[in-house]
């Protein structure tokens, strides 16, 4: 069987970094009593402090895992362990039929896939009274013109008393707009104007970058008072920066794209206790980025486990915007292939752009006019090499050309960047945010690395 | 007004700023496509066309923004011909390391590395190079597991230029001091001659705790060659570099420091009836001696011994044993007895022990430590030279000695296993028990496991030692330690211990076999 599993690959799932510590400690031959394989299914048996060992399965075509332990961390230290025996040592897993209790899941598992089949197609046909619909629209639309009439008026009150006098403001001003504008069923602009409040005590330049942040917060404004003229795309980005996102039910009635993805690019934030998981593809027939978007509260799984660095052929709809990046996965194929090695970075490197950084900028500013509004960019960078100045991180590329990289990131991971490359060039996948990159993935010659957790 | 500017930005920031009912906002004039769209905002309320301005300017700004180009540094790049990396299963094993999970089994997982000739990969370069910068005594075993790739990354943060190697001899002046005794002892063991004239070339401008540093690594290769930069060092402005050099002067076995002997056979003889050691301490100390390096006063500050009793023990120290062999026709075990039950016992203890140390005499030291197996109870051995503390003596040992030395502890000191000597002695091994020793330790622990009701103090002292014994025990008895588990009863209060024992017995065969020849 094909083994590109890497440790990395499996860390990468890990919920949290105690769960990885602890799966790490599992993933030695010693701590397990049975192990097996039968094609894409291992399963294992690990003694822990109870009387039974515990029984740990997963299905690699996802992977999807199942262990019978108390943990409520998903996937639990053993599914880890287990994971990680089989990227280190596969010559461990043998080839057997599986005992009752891993055909048990396995039957389960299909059935519940059929099942879920059936209640999309089902609420696929389910089509919604139209009248009653258009009706909580027109709604909605009153409410968020009537809030964004009060944000334009605030707006007009922040510039008539100048910006010079915000650090003296209370955080509560912030707060109380962002409020009402959450009552105005626009969170997004709730969001904008919390993130506002954040800039004003970071550093020399905050009145520029406060500036910069009311006058795209204006243009929004405009655009959505006269939404009924603009293309329908454009109309979607507005939606979507106000906050009225479409439901994924309808997103999925929109044009599939088929394609085999690679997952190039993984970084998992915490908010509060929510985590997010942006998780970039790129398909390798069709030359597009495409980015997922998963949640999960604690430590309950994410819905989709997507390996970077791994392959999966799936169905991609696209949420409607002028510049199409977020998607959702209509199908995947589950069962059908193990994970396939992706092609050589190179050669997407050389579709993407095909040579260095100005030629990935240009390509950003190109979609910066299509789309205003976007605040994380998919760039990948081929042949570029890690430099430390005085204020950060940089890249290099042949030309000369540097990008900086996020101040955010931690000392030791540029440390780590110069080690791969050793002042060699190497390919890099990241976020470009307009002034920095986040670097989520490296490749070095056909290794794959990441750096998004 | 002076604030505008040929920047439309500059001009919007600076009336932002401000606010527009202290400043009506007006937007110079500009050509161009940016200035048809502003142009549109005339008619508009002065806030209005600030925030619309603002939006429309910066989003030109960031659209049309173009990255910087900088000079390409020609820097020398890593050269690919490098070690062969250590197993993803090895790396793991070190990342567990590195994390906190196993921090005393580092210098385990680098040694084994070594031996393997394998290198730590790349990603995990930056964490070891810190943990060697925070703990020196490491650094010696990362060295050799860097690779081409590690030197290459390390000189490039002046935070690892410990880890920096001197290629050439040219580095000498210039290198950080960690880097260059480094390069010292490394040279040391090739060529000890060439080592002592490269530092005699810079002694004078060495600072006194290098001078002391330096010349602690003559102890690699040390021959007679080296006599007269060490007697050079006896005169030395520094107290440490004096000490190193007659320490080093006294190893030497054809040393002019050996001349001692004729005084030291003035103060120390036998009475052959009894027979008893005859002690007459020195009412001064000969100038000759002086000029040997000999110190008046005892370095420590706990003087048990009096001033002219420490005379006496330098002289002891400095003493070919040989020579009361030979002189007196008996065993070391004979006149290690008599001194035992001598009035001045610890002179004569402690000089034979710092003698048997500097001489590497194996049979005297083990003589010394004997008698204090036999007698002492407590750990806290007052000594006038931290050369001569317990450790330091039973580290001077070779191995096979220190074994079997631990060994008779049990069977014919009928030491116990929670015995504090017992257990410290134990626990202070610089390497591996043997297979013999680790086995007659398991069953003196399962005897004593199974004989325990109520924890003394002793027991949870053994307690917490367990896990550290687990750095001893060969990985090969694995199996063994886990059936002594299994033995115990359910309730027993020593099953956590056990299992904290067995976890780290665990992990130090995993890293064995990853970092093993088949380590996959």
């Amino acid at each position: 069987m094909p083994a590109q599993w890497t440790a990395d690959q499996v860390l990468a799932l890990a919920p949290d970094a105690a769960s990885a510590k602890n799966g790490r400690g599992l993933a030695t031959r010693q701590k397990w009593i049975a192990l097996g394989q039968q094609q894409s299914v291992i399963w294992g048996e690990c003694q822990g402090s109870g009387k039974n060992p515990y029984q740990t399965q997963i299905d690699l075509s996802e992977p999807a895992f199942r262990c019978s332990c108390p943990s409520r961390k998903f996937p639990c230290k053993h599914g880890l362990g287990l994971f990680l025996l089989l990227a280190e040592q596969p010559g461990e897993m043998v080839e057997t039929d599986p005992p009752a209790w891993v055909a048990e899941w396995l039957a389960s598992r299909s059935q519940r896939a059929e099942k879920q089949a059936e209640k999309q197609t089902k609420r696929q046909d389910q089509t919604a009274d139209p009248i009653a619909q258009a009706k909580r629209v027109a709604e909605r639309q009153r409410k968020v013109s009537a809030g964004i009439q009060e944000l334009r008026l605030w707006l007009d009150d922040r510039v008539r008393q100048g910006l010079a006098t915000l650090p003296q403001e209370s955080y509560q001003m912030w707060d109380t707009i962002a409020a009402r504008m959450v009552d105005a069923q626009a969170p997004g602009l709730a969001r904008q104007l919390r993130e506002l409040a954040g800039i004003i005590h970071t550093g020399a330049d905050w009145s520029d970058r406060v500036l910069e942040r009311l006058g795209r917060l204006y243009l929004l404004i405009e655009g959505f008072e006269r939404i009924e003229t603009l293309p329908t795309a454009v109309q979607a980005d507005l939606r979507t920066q106000i906050g009225w996102s479409l439901n994924q039910e309808e997103v999925l009635t929109g044009q599939a794209h088929t394609d085999l993805w690679l997952v190039i690019g993984q970084r998992t934030q915490e908010e509060e206790r929510l985590r997010v998981r942006r998780t970039w593809l790129y398909g390798i027939a069709t030359h597009t980025f495409a980015l997922l978007l998963d949640f999960a509260h604690g430590h309950q799984p994410f819905e989709q486990s997507l390996l970077p660095g791994t392959c999966l052929e799936a169905e991609l709809v696209f949420y409607p915007s002028a510049y199409p990046l977020r998607a959702l996965i209509k199908t995947r194929q589950e069962s059908a292939v193990l994970p396939k090695p992706p092609p050589g970075i190179e050669l997407i490197a050389e579709a993407v752009c095909p040579s260095g950084i100005s030629e990935a900028i240009a390509t950003y500013s190109k979609a910066l006019a299509n789309c205003p509004w976007l605040e994380r960019f998919p760039l990948l960078l081929q042949d570029v090499i890690p430099r430390q100045e005085e204020k950060g991180w940089l890249l290099q590329d042949q030309q000369g050309i540097v990008l900086p990289l996020s101040r955010r990131m931690e000392a030791t991971q540029g440390w780590q960047l110069l080690a791969l490359s050793g002042g060699h060039a190497l390919s890099v996948f990241g976020e470009w945010d307009g002034a920095f990159l986040t670097v989520l993935s490296v490749w070095v010659e056909d290794s794959y690395y990441g750096f998004g957790n | 007004m002076a604030l505008a500017t040929d920047d439309p930005w500059q001009t919007i920031a600076s009336a932002a700023l401000l606010g527009t009912e202290r400043q009506p906002f007006q937007l110079a004039n500009i050509s161009g496509n940016l200035g048809n769209c502003l142009s549109q905002l005339s008619a508009r309320p002065k806030e209005s066309a600030l925030l619309s301005a603002a939006g429309i300017v910066s989003l030109h700004q960031r659209v049309g923004w173009l990255p910087e180009v900088r000079s390409v540094i020609e820097a020398e790049p890593c050269s690919f011909d490098d070690l062969p990396q250590c197993s993803p299963r090895a790396a793991r094993c070190l990342q567990q390391i590195l994390e906190g999970q196993f921090p005393q089994l580092l210098s385990e997982w680098l040694e084994k590395a070594a031996i393997a000739r394998q290198r730590v990969p790349e990603m995990l370069l930056p964490s070891l190079l810190d943990k060697g910068r925070q703990q020196r005594e490491l650094r010696a075993a990362i060295l050799p597991v860097l690779g081409q790739r590690g030197r290459w990354l390390a000189a490039q943060n002046p935070d690892w230029n410990y880890a920096v190697a001197l290629t050439t001899e040219a580095d000498w002046e210039t290198g950080t001091p960690s880097a260059r005794l480094l390069y010292l002892q490394d040279l040391r063991s090739h060529h000890p001659d060439h080592a002592r004239e490269l530092l005699q070339s810079t002694w004078k401008q060495e600072t006194a705790s290098d001078r002391a540093k330096f010349l602690e690594a003559f102890r690699i290769g040390l021959s007679m060659a080296d006599e007269p930069f060490l007697e050079n060092g006896l005169g030395d402005r520094s107290k440490e570099v004096r000490r190193v050099a007659v320490d080093l002067l006294a190893s030497l076995p054809t040393s002019r420091l050996q001349h001692v002997t004729e005084h030291t056979c003035r103060y120390l003889s036998l009475e052959r009836e009894g027979p008893s050691l005859h002690v007459q301490l020195p009412d001064h100390l000969d100038e000759t001696l002086i000029q040997l390096g000999f110190e008046l006063k005892p370095l420590s500050s706990i003087n048990k011994v009096g001033e002219k009793g420490w005379w006496l023990l330098q002289m002891l120290g400095a003493t070919p044993l040989s020579t009361w062999t030979e002189q007196w026709q008996m065993s070391p075990q004979q006149i290690i007895k008599l001194a035992q039950s001598h009035e001045w016992q610890n002179v004569l203890l402690d000089g034979f022990a710092l003698a048997a140390k500097r001489q590497g005499n194996h049979e005297w030291l083990e003589e010394v430590i004997r008698v204090w197996f036999a007698g002492q109870t407590s750990i806290n051995r007052d000594v006038v030279l931290v050369d001569l503390g317990t450790e330091a003596l039973v580290d001077a040992l070779s191995g096979d000695r220190r074994n079997a030395l631990l060994i008779d502890l049990f069977q014919i000191f009928h030491r116990r296993i929670n015995d504090s000597l017992t257990i410290w002695l134990l626990r202070s091994s610089s390497q591996l028990w043997s297979v013999d020793l680790a086995r007659l330790v398991l069953d003196e622990l399962e005897e004593h496991l199974n004989h325990t009701k109520d924890f003394s103090n002793s027991d949870w002292e053994l307690r917490s030692a367990l896990k550290e014994f687990a750095r001893f025990i060969p990985v090969s008895l694995t199996s063994e330690v886990i059936q002594l588990r299994e033995r115990l009863a359910n309730d027993s209060h020593w099953i956590n211990s056990m299992n904290d024992l067995i976890t780290l017995l665990e992990f130090r065969n995993e890293m064995a076999q990853a970092l093993g020849k088949d380590g996959g």
